[in-house]
């Protein structure tokens, strides 16, 4: 069997501590639920913890940046979805992005930036007392003042790339490395964008909308469902707005509860849209043991018609016993009711006798 | 005991209000705990002190928009546990608050409904 996607992005994301790439329009809830997940994390990792405040900040103003600057008013068709991406790797949080501008923006952006990287941190400050004080800017331009926040927080020169992709349009990238003063004397200019772009363009041209690699606590599992909410249209008062939530959840804290380290509960989730349809899946690593519990369980699931699922539902709340995660089968015969076709899921191999199990639910 | 205790809703955990003067329970909101024994314990606690000695009439009333697998778990084994009442003669009644429009809370109150044998009543707002 080839391997499934979320185990090979779940390889390659390997070395991440923190993986967190959205792939389409932000706005302001979305953006919340964004920042909320990486502040946990980045938190949680406390060698990082440090560091919070300043990438808080600089992520704020690269969510402006992009939602300023989002994307041209008609796009012709092309592929002007925004990706946004951080990740932690090591001791460095890695923050970048990609946009679609207008060319005629092109030029200006480019020698903006390009003046930005050469000046010193005090030529910085007066640069946006300066403009602060001269108002005379376009809304849609905002001065700028946005991409000098950022060069002034991260204390170094922002790698770009502003290429040209027809005559009216260009993709706009923007990374940054925040990490120690040491790394910062050691790099290359455009090293940290080489990087980064290697996994963005990647993620731009495919068809994933989010992925997302770490902890999967309640802390983390809150601004997921958030964010997927608004990102996927429904409100919380429709029902079918309430099926996903109920999946959404269901699918997470499965991850959550059966997550071999309970102190570490890792997982990778991603959502992909692909001919009308989204499918959601997450997963993580189990034993061989429960690998072949969840086998059965599932195949068993999948012979049931929805009249079978809901007595089966019955009995198990009313005669099964708790597991002793505490969740007693009941999660997956839920998730099987609430999706609309059979259960969709993927054993990987991995080494040392463990399976990367991903429950894929299509809506 | 404690007479009177209330647990404020989050925003994973519902409200919860436990009043031994009156006789009533009531769990209102979104319950997706992550470790749900550890969040229904105090109410299992003390209901096991309110059972010593416990009111004529028992009323649960559950106002939930969303419930998790896990909790739901719960929610049964607390409503299986006022069939003691009743094995006292006492009365004991479940009111399950719902919207009309809300099809899964309303689906979730029918089927906790047909697995118990407590007076078990579903109200539409």
């Amino acid at each position: 069997m080839s391997e499934s996607k979320s185990y090979y992005l779940f390889k390659k994301l390997s070395n991440d501590r923190l993986s967190l790439i959205f792939n389409g329009e932000v706005n302001d809830k979305i953006t919340d639920g964004i920042i909320r997940l990486t502040d946990f994390n980045v938190n949680s990792l406390e060698d990082l913890s440090k560091m919070r405040n300043r990438v808080n900040y600089i992520m704020v103003e690269c969510f402006q940046n992009l939602v300023r600057h989002g994307k041209p008013d008609d796009s012709e068709g092309l592929n002007d979805s925004t990706l946004f991406s951080t990740r932690v790797i090591g001791q460095a949080n890695y923050i970048s992005s990609i946009n679609l501008i207008d060319a005629n923006r092109a030029d200006m952006l480019k020698e903006k930036l390009h003046k930005l990287n050469t000046l010193e941190k005090d030529k910085l400050k007066a640069l946006y007392f300066e403009i602060l004080e001269n108002k005379q800017f376009s809304d849609k331009e905002g001065a700028g003042l946005g991409l000098i926040e950022i060069a002034r927080k991260a204390g170094q020169p922002i790698d770009h790339s502003i290429e040209n992709i027809n005559e009216k349009f260009y993709n706009f990238y923007l990374s940054l490395k925040l990490a120690s003063r040491e790394d910062l004397m050691d790099r290359n200019h455009g090293e940290t964008l080489r990087f980064t772009r290697q996994f963005d363009d990647e993620i731009k041209n495919s068809n994933i909308l989010m992925v997302y690699k770490g902890d999967f606590s309640k802390e983390s599992i809150l601004p997921i469902i958030n964010i997927i909410q608004e990102r996927m249209y429904s409100p919380d008062e429709s029902s079918r707005g309430k099926s996903l939530y109920s999946i959404l959840v269901e699918l997470l804290q499965n991850v959550s509860r059966h997550s071999l380290d309970t102190q570490n509960k890792e997982g990778l989730f991603m959502i992909t849209f692909h001919d009308n349809t989204y499918t959601i899946s997450a997963g993580n690593m189990i034993t061989a043991e429960t690998k072949n519990i969840l086998a059965e369980k599932i195949e068993s699931l999948n012979k049931l018609n929805n009249y079978e699922l809901k007595d089966l539902y019955k009995k198990t709340l009313k005669e099964g016993m708790f597991s002793e995660k505490g969740g007693g089968g009941l999660g997956l015969i839920e998730i099987a009711r609430e999706c609309s076709g059979p259960l969709n899921v993927t054993f990987d191999d991995a080494d040392n006798n463990l399976t990367f199990f991903t429950l894929n639910v299509t809506f | 005991m404690a007479e009177v205790i209330n647990i404020p809703a989050t925003e994973d955990t519902p409200a919860i209000r436990l009043d031994a003067g009156k006789g009533q329970i009531e769990i209102s909101g979104k319950a997706l705990p992550e470790d749900s024994l550890a969040f229904f314990k105090p109410v299992y606690e003390w209901l096991n002190e309110y059972y010593q000695s416990p009111l004529n009439s028992t009323e649960l009333h559950l106002r939930l928009d969303y419930i998790n697998s896990a909790s739901t778990r719960h929610l049964f084994n607390i409503i299986s546990g006022m069939q003691d009442l009743i094995d006292k003669q006492m009365n004991a009644k479940v009111i399950w608050h719902c919207k009309s429009s809300d099809e899964m809370m309303k689906t979730k109150g029918e089927e906790l409904q047909s697995i118990v044998d407590i007076p078990f009543e579903i109200k539409e707002v």
